[in-house]
Order: C-alpha cells, then structure tokens, then sequence
C-alpha cells in the first residue's frame, strides 16, 4: 500500500483536479481548482499531466506522513512549508520517501495552496471528475485519519520556480472585465460607478466571492429570467452589492449580471480573503481571449 | 429562426431564443441544446429557460468561428423532432403542517381549506422548465394563480431534503438540505438524484410532473423522514 496518511487534514482540503464537465443539464456545478495557476504551475513543475489531481488547502495547517516513495511540489498561498522539520520552499519540487513528514502551517500571504505529487492522488471519479464539490456534497473533504492513496515514483525531477516568477498575490486586485450580455440592464450612470469603486470583500468561498459597496449598485430590473451563470460572472444581488461567481457556482441565476471577470484574474481573486479589496477595469473580447490564449497554452501545449 | 447571439465571458457565448418562461420557448431551447450536445465541440453546454451558454476551448476556437458554427447548426432547427414522451413521472407527496411550514399559511392567505389547496396543487400536470441552483433542482410549472404565492421575504437557511415549494407560478422539489426562500408545502420520500439513475437527476428538462398525495403511513413506508 502507498499513501499519504493525514495526521492533520487543516480547515478545508479537498481533492480537485480542473472540474467536471457534461452536466450542465442538471445543475451540476464545475467544481475543480480555485486558483488554476498555482494548480497548473504544480502539474508542469512535477511534469504531471496537466489535469492530475492534487490537494486544495484553503487557509493551511495541515500535516502529512509519506508511507509511499514520490516527489512533491507545493504552489499557492505562501505559509511555513517544512519537509521533516526543514524549511523547504513553494513552487519546487522535493523527493520523498516512507516515513518523511510533511508540515505545512497557517497561511499567511493568500488563501489557497495546492499540494501535488507525481501523477496524482488514485481517486475515484464521480461523474466524470475526481473534484470534491462541497455545495453539492460530491466526494467529501480531507478528514484527520484519511489515507492519500498514490502510486510509488521514482522520479528524479528536481525542478523549480524562479523566485522572480512566482505569482505574488496583494491585498487588493485590478480585476479585467468583459462586459456581459446582461450590461444593458445597468444605466451608464451605474456602470461607470461600478468601475470606479473600490469594492471591500465580505466573504468568500468555492462558489465565490462576496463585495461590499459603499453606494448600491442598480440595476433597471431586480430579477430577470435566469440564465446560465459563466465562471467570473459578476451578478448584482437585489441589495446592489456585487458576486463574482466561481468555481461552485450555481449554472443558472436571476439577478442580472454586468459581465465575466477575466479567467485569470477570477484565480488571483482566490488568493484573496476578507477585508482586501478588488476593483474593475473593462476588457475587449480581443485582449481577453489574447490574454486567456497565452496563459493555458503555457500550461497545455 | 429568431435567437441572438451574446458574450458572456471570454470563452462563453450566450444563445437567447425567447424572452418567457413558456413550454414553446422551452421546447426551442431544448431542440437548440440536442442538436448541439450532438454536433458541437464544447467543454460544457447549459441550458436555461430562454437561453443556451456554450463555453469553448479558447486556445483551439475563437468565439467568431464558434458563433458561426453555432448559427450554421441553428439552420437545421426546423427539422428537429423533439422525440415527445408521454411519460409522466409520479411524485409521491406528503402534504402535512408537520413538514411543510408554509401549508397552512398558503392555505390562509389563499383563503382556502387545506384539502382545496391540496387538491389545487396536486391536479396540475407539471412541465420541466430548466435545472438548476443545486444538482437535480428543476423549476416546474405552472402553478395554478389560485395558490402561486410569493417567496418568502427572508430565505430559511435550512429546507429540508425532499422539501416540495413554490414561488409564484414555479413548483420545486429541495434535491438536499439546502437554504431557501421557496413556500414549503409537502415533502417527498424520494431521491431527486442519484448514481442508479440513468442521468443522475430523477428529472430531466421537458418532464410532465405529476404529485400524487400519499399519507403519513405511505410517506414513512416509502423511506421519507419527518
């Protein structure tokens, strides 16, 4: 038997790999990584398939006991990572063997760290993808006790990250908007307040992230006939206040929406917690689709 | 064929065929999205009540050449049959005050006995709309105006599972324990998803609804929970 045993499973770590498709139909969420980046960057540091899993950390303080030979790499949110009581580093790859101890403590730049070893953890699909959905308790998330079932690797792949080019997050994001098929519903009076207000993140979680406005956003129409909810949507709930929708989002939705938050800049927004700030800037669908081309064919091709 | 073609995200487009929640507008959506689960290339197709959204592969397609593949298999709508079923999937429905907290208010407001307002609710032959909100989450309808009631001004952060609710001239059934705003009046035993079912959800888009009113004994028998 090879696994990783989970002496401390931290306040939520799920298993995800990039979401599961195909189900649209019945409202079946997405699900998969958060943060794509820091999730890709692991796989193509491992030399791992793209889409193999690994664990999410949301807010770190977890611990782990390797019963199994392997190499790992850890991405994300920057916390005290410690290999067998040595400080090791994020976004480089380490060996490991049976016995070697794991430590990665609370976060404290950021939300969510991604924990990846050689190939992935063995997990079963459920419909279609291994991707833990909390909303629709799809799976279920790490519990003190679990075992990480893996293949042996005897991989030697010692890569890293340049520090220059490791992703920093801040406390405040410029987010690229495309505007959205529902941006008639607001008044140019109330779009351009929207994108010149400093919004303050109230909360947040996988299905995504909650602002406070100083002044209420409005729209013509409250409610409007629900349509599909794309990743990165922006809805303005009946209060005036913005969602960006995320991973665990619903696929359909009745409060009118402005456009979608640039893919990845919807990943640095999860590596930002309550209390930062985000602001908008318009986007072309040229520079965009630019933007979005480049970043997955770093990853993909 | 009348639908337009909108941007919802960078690697999103957005077909809207109609602007009402009616079977007609519904039966287009759903010829629109078999034609394409069939014929397009997409990572995921959702549909809605009025609306299809197509997400792509941004690094092999761009949103022009998807739109114009999209509009090219829109061509052939006239010649789709949409393979009309008369099934009708039976709902088994515990109408009682003790699990559904808003019966006897609807009942009050509607200024009708419980028995009328069962019966009013439980006639109507209910037609699939759209799913959403949570796995396996259908909106049916119509809801006859002598009951369609509001939702409530403040969601309860806890419905129960199998929970049966309506907001105005929609009908529902809670897949699992969930918040909601929707007026509670009966409960299912059943699973409204499931691995064993063929398509996970118990229900599909352009279902026929119909509730059958079961008592406390039958509610229980069938595995429900009060």
């Amino acid at each position: 038997m090879s696994y990783f045993l989970v002496k401390q499973a931290g306040f939520l770590s799920t298993i995800q790999d990039l979401g599961r498709f195909g189900y649209g139909d019945i409202g079946i969420s997405q699900s998969g990584a958060m943060d794509e980046e820091a999730f890709l960057w692991a796989n193509k540091l491992l030399q791992n398939h793209p889409n193999s899993n690994m664990l999410e950390i949301t807010y770190g303080n977890v611990e782990l006991i390797s019963f199994t030979q392997s190499i790992f790499c850890i991405t994300g949110a920057s916390a005290p990572l410690y290999l067998n009581k040595q400080k090791i580093n994020p976004y480089q790859c380490y060996k490991i063997d049976k016995g070697d101890r794991i430590k990665i403590g609370f976060v404290q730049k950021g939300v969510r760290l991604y924990f990846a070893i050689k190939d992935g953890f063995l997990e079963a699909k459920e419909l279609g993808s291994v991707s833990v959905s909390v909303k629709e308790q799809i799976k279920s998330p790490l519990k003190n006790g679990d075992k990480l079932f893996c293949k042996k690797s005897t991989s030697t792949i010692l890569s890293y990250l340049k520090k220059e080019h490791i992703p920093k997050y801040s406390n405040h994001l410029k987010a690229r908007v495309t505007l959205g098929y529902e941006y008639q519903e607001f008044s140019k009076e109330a779009l351009s307040r929207f994108f010149q207000t400093n919004f303050i993140i109230k909360s947040h979680n996988r299905m995504g992230y909650f602002l406070s406005s100083p002044t209420p956003i409005q729209s013509q129409n409250i409610e409007i006939i629900s349509n599909p909810i794309s990743f990165g949507a922006i809805q303005i709930t009946k209060n005036g206040e913005p969602i960006i929708l995320l991973k665990e989002r619903q696929s359909i939705g009745g409060y009118p929406k402005i456009g979608s938050v640039l893919p990845i800049d919807c990943f640095r927004l999860s590596q930002l917690k309550e209390g930062d700030s985000i602001s908008f800037e318009p986007i072309s669908l040229q520079e965009a689709t630019k933007i979005t081309r480049k970043f997955y064919k770093s990853f993909f091709y | 064929m009348d639908y337009e073609i909108k941007v919802a995200s960078v690697n999103t487009l957005l077909i809207t065929f109609c602007n009402s929640i009616t079977i007609e507008c519904s039966q287009k959506v759903q010829k629109a999205y078999t034609l394409f689960k069939n014929e397009l290339d997409a990572k995921e197709i959702i549909p809605s009540y009025s609306s299809i959204a197509i997400s792509f592969d941004i690094v092999r397609y761009s949103f022009e050449e998807i739109e114009q593949k999209v509009k090219k298999l829109l061509e052939k709508m006239p010649h789709i049959k949409l393979t009309q079923t008369d099934t009708i999937i039976e709902i088994p429905a515990f109408y009682d005050s003790s699990i559904a907290p808003d019966l006897q208010r609807l009942a009050n407001i509607h200024k009708l006995s419980l028995q009328e307002l069962i019966t009013i609710h439980s006639k109507q032959l209910y037609y699939v709309y759209t799913i959403g909100f949570l796995p396996g989450f259908a909106y049916m309808g119509d809801v006859d105006k002598k009951i369609a009631t509001p939702r409530l001004k403040t969601p309860r952060a806890n419905v129960p599972k199998g929970s049966i609710a309506i907001a105005n001239k929609q009908c529902a059934i809670y897949p699992q324990n969930s918040p909601g705003g929707w007026n509670i009046i009966a409960k299912t035993p059943l699973e409204l998803t499931s691995k064993e079912y063929p398509n996970f959800s118990l229900l599909q888009i352009g279902n026929r609804v119909q509730f059958i009113p079961i008592n406390k004994m039958e509610f229980l028998k069938l595995g429900g929970s009060l």
